[in-house]
């Protein structure tokens, strides 16, 4: 029997290229704050990678926040292969009392990363590209057991034209069973009529067992989540992440319990290089299309949008817009006031001008009576 | 029998009057609150079907567009315009009894929609505007001469206000939304579905949101003792509540035998909750309808409405005095607030069925439109021509009270939007004191005339001795020039 030539090897060369290269994934999380997006962080990648807000620095930022971008990297090493990690947070999302307009920086950030990646691919040399494109955004969503808020709709129609979109229900510990199961149904129907397109895991026909393993990925979103930096005892002798409360053990990663396991898989054990491809070929691709067909100097368009989109915030923009009306509006009160004051005064100038006439004319008459008197005694 | 026997029967008969208020972002439990505290569903769930189990609430004020109208009973996965801004405010009522065959009268206003918008100014602004109406309308029946007996007081007296539980803090929304509320009912802070929170994270989120409420100085309800009159037990209760502040609660739908009693129960797969046991639950819902009614009560009519009605009446009489002193210039006064309520509360029953019948479209565009109709300046001014005679003769037959319809309605917000008279009626006073300075130079320089002028009649006197003494012939003439003189002199005296 002749020996292969040898071409079924070039899987394993590739798979040992990319093993020295390691690889890079940009993941975002966003939703209002307190629905526990630093913890879920931690406790998908088992390491204290943020920490989270204390009050000092909370009270610092004032009660009036802005939407914030955060970056954090770290290298992950999992059996030599090492994996290059950004995260994104946007904390003082949704904070507002009024949160117009409060996803613009999140979706400038993603613009901004699709631009620079397009103009650093035009460049001569682009060996070394420094790409920050969000593969994956997490959008937490509030246990509120109702439904999507306006605030969520907006943002996440935003964000599903931009990047692949994951709706994940945060806290979910505050929810029993069939309250979930009311919410996600909900939650679905609402994607569904307002046609926000999330990410789904691709069902390949030719092998039975992802397809239906993704069938029951997508059968679950959006993902139920809890997450937790401690871990427990859980009466078995294990040690298990969870959430100790009086009435119980939460374990994380009990499918019973929620559904941290599915959303983990989709996220880096199954579906990761999903989510890299169809960033590049999906969402970059329409940006860089979008860009290509509207903007026809991009090299100098791109650089005045970057610095330029900074200011360009259009909450900014309504609070200039305030102001000015409220200056405008000032100044024409104090003018009127003035004009006002200056008619008075002029008013009491001419009143005392007559009088002042009339007086000297009664002055001027009594100097002619003094002067006829002394004419009659002169002539006395 | 004692007179005071009687009465208390048949206040007792009657019952007492309760009004609590549940705010606070949707989502955090309010309705599951109020419905598992008095073990009733009174209030319905959101996207609750309708059915029979459950009275359709009253809709107090509503806030949104007619023709697209939003109701929270009902899902609609297709949404409304995003920027569309929906709230309304719902009163449910329900009598409990006590032990001791006392009722309470409860009504539970709740605010559907509150922080769902996009904008959430409008919420607390709504709120407080109703909050307002009711203590203008307590004033206004205050005010009347002969008063209504079925008048009913529809001020809130306890309003709890439910935190978002995020672990982290107050936020915008909670500071600014209970320091406004705060002026006009006791807000009790509230952490709902504290089940997501394990022991220590309760106890640091409880103590970011005190150093919070320090922070920015939020005047929430705090439980205060005397150390004189009251017994240790009190003192001892109150602090312990003090330092519990703000309480968490836990509530539920569900209900479990647990040892042989019906319980509220909230069922994971890792474990059951009893509502009672695992939170603060028990504590609040004595404090509310036990321990603290009657201070809630007291405090609301009188702390908070004492304050406002000194406020609104100083001032509108501080007004009253600048008018004495142009009478060029009116403005609504004291006088016209008599007239103004009057008219206010006779039109009130008219105004109450229409509210019961259809939500009352109470929007700013109506507004806006109001107010184009007929502009606050129009309304003073008609409400001004009936002089103080006429407000005498108003108030001796106030019941038959003759009034044009259309303006009445906005009668007290009239009188809400005084302060831009006001401030112009300040500018006036100081216009007028500037005219008075210029008028009293003028006099100044007028006297300094008159004393040149004097001068110069004293030399004529003078320079007339003379003459006398000169010539003592022709005494004729001389009488002609003294008349002539003296007629001088007066015309000088006149002028001075």
């Amino acid at each position: 029997m002749a020996e292969s030539v040898g071409i079924a090897s070039l899987p394993n060369q590739k798979y040992k290229l990319i093993t020295k290269e390691g690889g890079e994934f940009t993941i975002m999380v966003a939703g209002e704050s307190g629905l526990g997006k630093t913890t879920f962080v931690n406790t998908l990648f088992q390491t204290s990678l943020k920490t989270a807000v204390d009050n000092r620095t909370r009270h610092k930022r004032g009660i009036r926040p802005t939407t914030e971008i955060d970056i954090v990297r770290a290298d992950l090493e999992e059996k030599n292969f090492t994996l290059r990690l950004n995260i994104i947070d946007t904390p003082g999302f949704g904070d507002n009392i009024n949160n117009k307009n409060s996803w613009q920086p999140i979706i400038d950030f993603i613009d901004d990363q699709h631009d620079s990646f397009m103009r650093q691919e035009q460049q001569p040399v682009r060996t070394n590209k420094h790409d920050l494109r969000v593969h994956a955004c997490l959008y937490f969503i509030r246990p509120t057991g109702h439904s999507l808020k306006p605030l969520d709709i907006a943002t996440m129609k935003k964000l599903a034209t931009r990047v692949n979109l994951i709706p994940i229900i945060a806290k979910s510990d505050t929810l029993s069973p069939t309250e979930i199961l009311e919410f996600k149904s909900r939650i679905r129907a609402v994607i569904e009529a307002q046609e926000i397109r999330i990410f789904t895991p691709p069902i390949d026909l030719d092998d039975e067992a992802s397809a239906e393993h993704s069938r029951r990925l997508i059968e679950s979103m959006p993902f139920a989540v809890i997450g937790s930096e401690n871990e427990y005892d859980n009466g078995k002798g294990e040690t298990v992440r969870g959430r100790k409360y009086p009435w119980g053990l939460v374990e994380v990663e009990n499918e019973q319990h929620c559904d941290f396991n599915k959303l983990r898989s989709l996220l880096l054990r199954s579906n990761m290089l999903d989510l890299i491809v169809s960033t590049n070929e999906l969402h970059f691709e329409a940006y860089r299309t979008l860009r290509m067909q509207t903007g026809d100097n991009t090299e100098v368009n791109g650089g005045i949008t970057t610095s330029s989109r900074k200011f360009h915030n259009p909450k900014f923009k309504e609070e200039e817009n305030a102001l000015k009306k409220f200056f405008t509006d000032q100044v024409k009160a104090e003018e009127q006031r003035f004009r006002q004051w200056e008619q008075n005064i002029v008013n009491e100038r001419n009143r005392l001008n007559s009088d002042l006439d009339e007086i000297q004319q009664k002055v001027k008459a009594l100097d002619e009576q003094v002067k006829a008197l002394q004419l009659k005694t002169t002539k006395r | 029998m004692s007179q005071s026997f009687l009465r208390y029967k048949t206040e007792a008969k009657r019952g007492i009057k309760y009004t609590i208020m549940v705010t606070g972002p949707s989502g955090t439990g309010k309705t599951t609150f109020v419905n598992s505290v008095l073990d009733a569903s009174l209030l319905a769930h959101k996207f609750q079907p309708r059915g029979k189990t459950i009275d359709e609430p009253k809709v107090l004020s509503y806030l949104g567009d007619a023709n697209n109208n939003y109701d929270h009973r009902e899902f609609t996965p297709f949404n409304k315009n995003l920027e569309d801004q929906t709230m309304a405010i719902t009163s449910s009522s329900i009598e409990i009894s006590d032990e001791d065959d006392s009722k309470i009268l409860l009504s539970v206003l709740d605010t559907p929609g509150f922080g769902e918008n996009l904008d959430n100014e409008v919420c607390f602004e709504e709120i407080t505007n109703y909050l307002r109406q009711q203590f203008d309308h307590v004033l206004a029946e205050e005010t009347r001469i002969r008063r209504n007996p079925k008048f009913e007081d529809t001020r809130v007296h306890v309003c709890l206000y439910f935190i978002e539980a995020t672990g982290h803090g107050l936020r915008e929304i909670d500071v600014e939304c209970m320091k406004r509320l705060s002026k006009f009912v006791n807000v009790l802070p509230v952490i709902g579905k504290a089940d997501s929170f394990t022991a220590s994270e309760l106890a640091a989120f409880k103590k970011n949101i005190i150093a919070d409420i320090e922070k920015y100085s939020v005047p929430v309800f705090e439980f205060n003792y005397d150390e004189e009159e009251d017994d240790d037990d009190t003192i001892e209760e109150n602090i312990m509540l003090q330092k519990l502040q703000p309480f968490a609660v836990i509530s539920s739908k569900e209900k479990k035998t647990i040892d042989g009693d019906l319980k509220y129960v909230r069922s994971y797969p890792w474990g059951d909750i009893v509502i009672d046991d695992a939170s603060d639950f028990l504590r609040l819902k004595n404090v509310l309808f036990g321990s603290h009614l009657q201070d809630f009560k007291d405090l609301t009519t009188n702390f908070l409405y004492e304050n406002y009605r000194s406020d609104k009446l100083s001032s509108v009489t501080e007004e009253d005095k600048k008018k004495k002193n142009s009478n060029d210039d009116v403005n609504p006064s004291l006088s016209n607030l008599a007239a103004l309520t009057l008219e206010e509360s006779a039109s009130e029953p008219q105004i109450k069925t229409e509210e019961l019948s259809t939500p009352k479209l109470n929007s700013i565009s109506q507004f806006n439109r109001d107010a184009a109709e007929s502009s606050p300046i129009k309304e003073i001014s008609r409400a001004i021509r009936d002089d103080n005679q006429h407000i005498i003769s108003n108030i001796k037959n106030s019941p038959k009270l003759t009034y044009s319809p259309d303006p009445s309605r906005n009668k007290l917000r009239v009188i809400s939007e005084t302060v831009p008279y006001v401030l112009k009626h300040e500018e006036i006073l100081s216009r007028q004191q500037r005219l008075q300075e210029l008028e009293e130079r003028s006099a100044r320089e007028l006297a300094q005339r008159a004393a040149a002028l004097e001068k110069k009649a004293a030399e004529l006197k003078k320079r007339e001795r003379l003459l006398r003494s000169g010539s003592i012939a022709t005494s004729l003439r001389k009488e002609d020039t003294l008349t002539d003189l003296s007629s001088i002199l007066k015309r000088e005296d006149s002028d001075i």
